[in-house]
């Protein structure tokens, strides 16, 4: 039963007491908006410079107001979404004071439609061309439907499209909406197809938004108006259009249809109409428009001043064009000058500030909510911001109104409270100002340790999404979420919940859930988790107070409130001389053990990094030189990578578990957080000394650290005498390796021979591999003298390396193939190629034994090359070669043959697989080459010698050489008349 | 059959056919000195022929004799001689280029010789061709006849002369010669009609054998009298 009065003191929902959007505050909660306000940090950024209150602000404001300068004022206030913009405005126009010279026109947060903004403006303005426009507003959307007024700002949007595009800067707006005969094509053209708009009044598109923007309610915060972007634009892809376009349109729908760029360009062309549009629809192109009512008024107020306030001008949708013309109309003799002060986010105010920059007089900035807790003052801010929100909690709206209505101060709950002294010792408290007292408002339910947590846990979730902490940000997650959590946990006897912890708790821890739980075990998990909880989020791992513990009706572990007493080592507590923190991964790993969540896995980094660490330390305890392995030979590595790696090490489950690998299986216990904190010191300091000045960092809190190097020195010791023993055991339970090794390579050497016969080619190929391999020569380097330890250790080994005993004894291939890969793949590479090729190589040496005997007979070979090659010239020059093409290397082989040495007999009986021989293969490789060149001897011959038969028999008694000397001698006698008849002529 | 033996019966073969393979070249040969000996001997025949017609036209030139004798018997010997030609290659080529050369000089004298007479024959036919061309307007006939039979009498004349080319020429001369006095037959009729025909004849040269000559051609009515120039002169 808890001592406290009355625990939780404040009503839930929170937020019907606390509004963290000021926006959602009615003009009459000026009250409740005043209990919350704290000075937040201002920055004036224009028209002076450096840190103001929110006091300066109204005092340069007010002046302005009191003046009598026709210069319009604008005031622009800046800062960050949720940062107290619209708060500061709100509360300058609390706080303004009006005369009949001013005219007030108010335009608060929650107003943002188009339809409540000129409601709310003109209705604040007066006069009668005020109530013409909202006739005219009431006439144009007054009755009509979201879809109908959809219908109606598609057409306008066509028609300003059509007619008046805004299209400077934009590059290809001639090719988006081509200019035709009387209007612009294209884009306008598509839109006025049926199925076009058909899918552009679809109500998930922005068409229908706009509409609803128009007509409908917004939902508050920093939300601008629709745009229209380029999913809008789908009905390009849409088939069948072209038929209904003339040919500019149809071309500007390829070309958007294909071009990215120019579907951002008519994006933002569309964009650019949109107020035109809306301006079309509500009919202001022919009568009063929002420019008028300004005028009106304006002249009115002549001598006066019309002062504008806008809680958040990007939420003035569709006439914010009109508002910032405004701006730059100053005042005369007859038309009153502005005073305005508008609040906007930074982007915002940079989209607008080529438009407006030269009209803002005073920029100021609001800044975010300060979280330096170095810094008192703003710690104090920030205490105070919460107490205030504490309070506000605890007392009610109806009470603040009512007392704001009764005239009195803000009341603060705490000091009615009866346990206000043990509620103020155990949480802590903060004083507020309070109508010119100071007031003590608990931090109830939380502390300042708990406070941090919950900043640092809200900073962290806000810098995820690149944002920063803001003064809505707090109030939503710590004020509204964080008191309606431990309201639900302390009604229910829970408190701290895990729902409470999801808003404290910033992940930061140093001891382990069973340190930190010393002296609470015996009690159920539920209230095993509770205690946990208290202790890290609201007591910094020290044990709870009794205060605490009785407001959380936790028990009492009756130590009075007094922190735990640190168990006495047997070696004096190492100091810690540094103070840069353990790696990332050591804290993961806490994290990891300690949390509630028992599915959760260790983040996969941290994960990595230990495995990483383990790995490492253990290589490097690995000696196996003791049994005769050359620890620094590649294969002695390779076996070693085998057998030990990142995997072979397992966080609760974690990586992936390879057969080969050995296993050592890490529990998500505080043993494991140890011997990661072990692990991790020894890597970076070497040594065991935590006390020492050149320490890399401080040892996080462990409970007797003293064993801590026992602990980590027998883990990495036995976890290397394991591998040990397995590598050994893997060389030594098959075949040699060494010997396997050098084997194989002297096979290799024999079976590489120069010209091998074709078959013999593969074999040469799998030799000169072997012969080329380096892991052949490091299994023999590194095995050759290779001992091992007793088979029993051996086997022993092979049990933790999980091999199949069954499997090994199978044969010593087996086990080669196992433990030695590519050793055993090698091998057998090479004796399948033997086995395959010399059978083959045998036969054709037969064979070709016989062709020479059969051919060749006794004459030498040189004799038969000489002849043969006589008689080929012949038939060459005889023309009767053949086949022609041969000649050539008929020519050569006969040359070869003619040098050649004489293959020994009998060379196919002695290849044998057993044991190869270089000269025996070298042999039947040459006497196979010659072989071949017999064998072309005889073909050609045999091919020759007939085609000289069948010239022989074409050119018998085909020569008459007779007749052709009888014609010879009749031609000369016939010569020797003429001669005779010319002389005689000559003669006469 | 072993590979020695395959050997051996190629070697023969190709022994057979380089034997018939020299026969054929010799053929060969034959054949050529005959060929030569055939284009030589119209060559010779040709040169005789253009001496006889020279001759008839008493142009023919002196022309050394001997050498075609001589070359004449020493082929004759040659032809005696079994393979003569082919044996001794170097010496029939020689006799043979001999020859040649006696008859290409005497072929030189026969050619220059037709030239000169031609030149000399075709000045003699300028005063007709002139002639012609004066009376191409009236009777251009004429003039056509004159133009082919001039053209007749110069064409061919770098080639070789025959009796038979000769005779066209002479005969193409012959009737050019005719041509002017089958029209005009005197030197007075002849000078009116290239005056008449041209610029125009005087009073004093129409004479009375031309105007009976006119009167016989029927060609009066054709005449038309004009006076030139002024009256003064």
């Amino acid at each position: 039963m808890r001592e406290f009065d009355a625990l939780p003191c404040w009503k839930v929902p929170v937020n019907r007491t606390v509004a963290s959007d000021v926006g959602s505050l009615s003009d009459d909660e000026h009250p409740v908006f005043f209990a919350t306000h704290v000075e937040l940090p201002i920055n004036k950024l224009k028209g002076g410079s450096g840190l103001r209150e929110s006091a300066d602000v109204l005092a340069e404001f007010q002046s302005e107001l009191d003046s009598y300068t026709t210069q319009n004022t604008v005031v622009a206030v800046t800062g960050p979404s949720g940062s107290g913009k619209s708060h500061l405005v709100r509360w300058i126009q609390a706080k303004l004071s009006l005369t009949e010279r001013h005219l007030l026109v108010y335009v608060p947060r929650h107003v943002t439609t188009l339809r409540e903004t000129l409601e709310l403006v003109c209705g604040q303005i007066g006069g009668e061309i005020a109530a013409q426009l909202l006739k005219q507003l009431k006439a144009a959307v007054g009755s009509v439907s979201e879809a109908q007024l959809s219908g109606q700002l598609l057409d306008a949007l066509c028609q300003v499209l059509e007619h008046e595009p805004s299209t400077a800067g934009i590059a290809s707006a001639n090719m988006i909406l081509p200019v035709g005969d009387h209007s612009r094509r294209g884009l306008p053209s598509i839109m006025r197809l049926e199925r076009v708009r058909d899918h552009m009044l679809r109500e998930d598109l922005t068409m229908h938004d706009l509409a609803r923007s128009i007509l409908g309610v917004n939902e508050g915060g920093d939300q601008e108006r629709p745009q229209f972007e380029e999913y809008d634009l789908g009905f390009l892809e849409m088939d069948g259009l072209d038929g209904a376009l003339d040919h500019q349109s149809r071309h500007a729908r390829k070309l958007l249809a294909s071009r990215k760029s120019l579907r951002s360009d008519a994006v933002e062309l569309i964009n650019r109409s949109v107020d035109a549009a809306v301006q079309r629809t509500l009919g202001w192109r022919d009568g009063p428009s929002l420019r008028t009512v300004f005028t009106d008024v304006r002249k009115r107020l002549a001598g006066g001043q019309l002062v504008l306030l806008f809680e958040d001008l990007a939420l003035v949708n569709f006439v914010e064009g009109a508002i910032l013309d405004e701006f730059a109309n100053h005042g005369t003799a007859t038309r009153a000058p502005l005073r305005v002060m508008f609040a906007v986010t930074d982007d915002k105010y940079t989209a607008l500030a080529e438009t407006i920059e030269g009209r803002v007089t005073s920029h100021f900035r609001v800044e975010t909510l300060p979280l330096d807790e170095e810094d008192a003052g703003e710690l104090a801010l920030r205490e105070e911001f919460i107490a205030r929100h504490l309070n506000l909690a605890r007392v009610g709206r109806a009470k603040v109104l009512e007392e704001a209505r009764a005239g009195r101060p803000l009341p603060v709950k705490c000091g009615e409270c009866r346990s206000q002294v043990e509620c103020f010792n155990g949480f802590g408290s903060v004083p507020i100002d309070v109508g010119g007292q100071t007031e003590e408002v608990g931090l109830f339910p939380y502390n300042r340790v708990a406070l941090r947590r919950a900043f640092r846990s809200l900073d962290a979730d806000r810098r995820r999404d690149s944002r920063r902490v803001t003064a809505r940000a707090t109030i939503d997650r710590i004020i509204i979420n964080g008191l309606d959590a431990v309201h639900n946990a302390l009604t229910s006897d829970s408190m701290p919940s895990a729902d409470v912890a999801l808003i404290v708790d910033d992940d930061s821890f140093v001891q382990t859930r069973d340190d930190v739980l010393a002296g609470a075990t015996g009690l159920d998990a539920s209230m095993q988790d509770r205690i946990y909880r208290t202790r890290v989020l609201w007591m910094d791992e020290s044990r709870e107070t009794h205060e605490v513990a009785k407001a959380f009706g936790l028990p009492d572990m009756g130590d009075g409130g007094q922190r735990r007493d640190p168990v006495v080592p047997p070696v004096p507590p190492p100091q810690p001389a540094v103070t840069r923190s353990a790696p990332d991964f050591v804290h993961e790993v806490l994290r990891w053990v300690n949390s509630d969540d028992t599915d959760e896995s260790l983040d996969a980094k941290a994960d990595e990094d230990v495995r990483t660490l383990l790995v490492r330390l253990v290589t490097a305890r690995i000696d196996l030189r003791p049994y005769l392995i050359a620890p620094s030979e590649a294969e002695s590595k390779r076996l070693l990578g085998v057998l030990l790696g990142r995997n072979s090490f397992s966080l609760g489950g974690s990586g992936r578990t390879q057969e080969s690998k050995l296993q050592f299986k890490l529990q998500r216990t505080s043993t494991t957080y140890r011997l990661v904190v072990g692990a991790a010191w020894l890597d970076a300091n070497k040594d065991w000394d935590f006390g020492s000045e050149k320490a890399s960092w401080a040892l996080p809190k462990l409970s007797e650290n003293w064993s801590l190097p026992v602990e980590v020195e027998s883990f990495i010791s036995g976890c290397a005498a394991t591998i040990e023993s397995a590598v050994v055991a893997s060389i030594t339970e098959g075949p040699d390796p060494a010997s396997v090794a050098d084997c194989l390579r002297n096979r290799a050497a024999a079976a590489v021979v120069d010209a091998p016969p074709e078959n013999w080619r593969p074999v040469v190929h799998a030799a000169k591999t072997v012969c080329s391999d380096v892991g052949i020569k490091n299994a023999v380097l590194s095995f050759a003298g290779a001992v091992g330890p007793s088979s029993k250790a051996a086997v022993a080994a092979l049990d933790v390396a999980r091999l199949d005993k069954q499997d090994n004894m199978e044969g010593g291939e087996v086990r080669l193939t196992r433990n030695f890969p590519h050793l055993a793949e090698l091998n057998e590479k090479f004796n399948r190629a033997v086995s395959s090729a010399l059978p083959v190589l045998a036969e054709q040496t037969r064979e070709a034994a016989t062709l020479l005997a059969d051919n060749v007979g006794g004459t030498s070979l040189q004799e038969v090359a000489r002849l043969v090659v006589s008689a080929g010239e012949a038939a060459n020059q005889a023309g009767f070669f053949r086949p022609e093409e041969s000649y050539a290397a008929f020519h050569e082989a006969c040359g070869r043959l003619a040098n050649v040495r004489v293959p020994p007999r009998g060379i196919a009986g002695r290849l044998v697989e057993s044991s190869l021989d270089r000269h025996v293969i070298g042999d039947a490789a040459h006497l196979l080459a010659v072989a071949g060149d017999v064998r072309l001897l005889i073909a050609c011959c045999v091919a020759t010698a007939r085609a000289g038969q069948e010239r022989a028999n074409a050119e018998a008694g085909g020569v008459d050489a007779r007749s052709e000397e009888d014609k010879l001698a009749k031609a000369g006698k016939a010569f020797v008349a003429a001669l005779r008849e010319l002389a005689e002529e000559a003669k006469r | 059959m072993t590979l020695i033996d395959q050997a051996g019966s190629i070697s023969r073969h190709a022994e057979s056919l380089r034997e018939k393979g020299a026969i054929v070249r010799h053929l060969q040969d034959v054949e050529v000195t005959r060929r030569w000996i055939e284009d030589e001997t119209a060559r010779t025949v040709n040169a005789a022929e253009a001496i006889r017609g020279l001759r008839s036209i008493d142009a023919a030139p002196s022309v050394e004799h001997k050498v075609f004798e001589q070359a004449a018997e020493a082929v004759e010997k040659m032809l005696q001689g079994e393979r003569i030609l082919v044996s001794k290659p170097a010496g029939i080529q020689r006799a043979l280029n001999e020859v040649a050369d006696a008859r290409k000089s005497a072929m030189k004298l026969l050619l220059e010789s037709q030239s000169v007479w031609r030149d000399s024959a075709v000045v003699d036919l300028e005063p007709i061709v002139s002639f012609a061309e004066a009376v191409k307007h009236v009777w251009p006939e004429v003039h056509t006849e004159v133009t082919r039979l001039v053209f007749d009498a110069k064409k061919n004349r770098n080639e070789l002369p025959t009796t038979e080319s000769l005779s066209r020429v002479t005969k193409a001369i012959e009737r050019l010669r005719q041509i002017p006095r089958e029209l005009a037959p005197t030197d007075e009729t002849q000078r009116f009609l290239v005056a008449a025909c041209g610029s125009g004849a005087t009073f004093g040269d129409l004479t009375e054998s031309v105007r009976e000559w006119l009167r016989d051609q029927g060609l009066e009515r054709r005449l038309r009298v004009r006076i030139s120039g002024s009256i003064d002169d």
